[in-house]
């Protein structure tokens, strides 16, 4: 009698967590989001020209380029301790088309920097 | 860290709502903001300090520029320089470790583009917080 009633519970319970598997099922796996190339930049890399001669500091001349939005010829200061400057008009910022624009001015700045020192 | 600071004249109006908009931006985006006067009537011009685009507006930027002028443009230059004349205001957004990045914008603008901008810049150097 009392085996016939283990039993008989144990199979009620499998029954209720089975419809309970059915109903309740676990969300799928989210995919892994990308994570972001140092290489990969949505706008195409420019030139470093090279350093413009009779100035105290070395300054590093980057040609314009329509994609990248700035129009005149920027400089970017290398400063103490890997550090730079970058200098911008409102105009021009308003006309950054991208948000790695700033990854991009950050490798030419340690382009700059890197030229620097082998002066 | 991420700093704000924002170079202006006491008697710019531009400069004021400049100042009112990026304390908000401070304020939502938890970030330092300060702001620091730089004219000829100010109290820093008395002490000799001077705003970081001084740089631009003397006889010899042109030259760095790879820009010919004349000789009375180059005068001109020179008067501006004398007399510390300058665009404001100027926002100097400042990151990394050592503060040593900078980017420097002169001039503002109440175009919701540039607004726009503007927020989009600090909020991805906080996604680079380096």
């Amino acid at each position: 009698m009392f085996t016939e009633i283990y039993y008989f519970t144990e199979a009620l319970t499998r029954l209720a967590l089975y419809i309970h598997n059915l109903i309740y099922r676990p969300p799928p796996p989210t995919p892994p989001t990308p994570e972001p190339v140092p290489g990969d930049y949505a706008v195409t890399p420019l030139e470093v020209v090279g350093f413009r001669k009779g100035t105290k500091t070395p300054r590093l001349v980057v040609p314009t380029v329509d994609g990248i939005g700035l129009r005149h010829w920027q400089d970017v200061r290398p400063v103490k301790s890997q550090g730079f400057r970058v200098f911008l008009s409102a105009e021009e910022v308003a006309e950054i088309p991208s948000e790695r624009f700033f990854d991009y001015i950050e490798r030419l700045a340690e382009r700059a920097t890197e030229r620097g020192r082998r002066k | 860290m991420i700093e704000v600071i924002e170079e202006a004249d006491p008697n710019c109006p531009v400069c004021e709502t400049a100042k009112r908009y990026l304390r908000e931006l401070a304020r939502k985006h938890n970030v330092a903001f300060t702001v620091r006067y730089y004219a000829t009537k100010s109290v820093a011009s008395a002490w000799g300090s001077e705003p970081i685009t001084q740089h631009l507006y003397t006889p010899e930027a042109p030259e760095r520029y790879g820009i010919k002028v004349s000789k009375g443009a180059k005068e001109v230059l020179g008067v501006m320089a004398q007399y510390g004349f300058n665009i404001y205001p100027i926002i100097r957004i400042r990151w990394g470790m050592f503060k040593n990045k900078e980017i420097v914008i002169r001039g503002w603008e109440s175009d919701s583009n540039f607004l726009a901008k503007l927020e989009s810049i600090i909020s991805v150097l906080e996604s680079i917080d380096r």
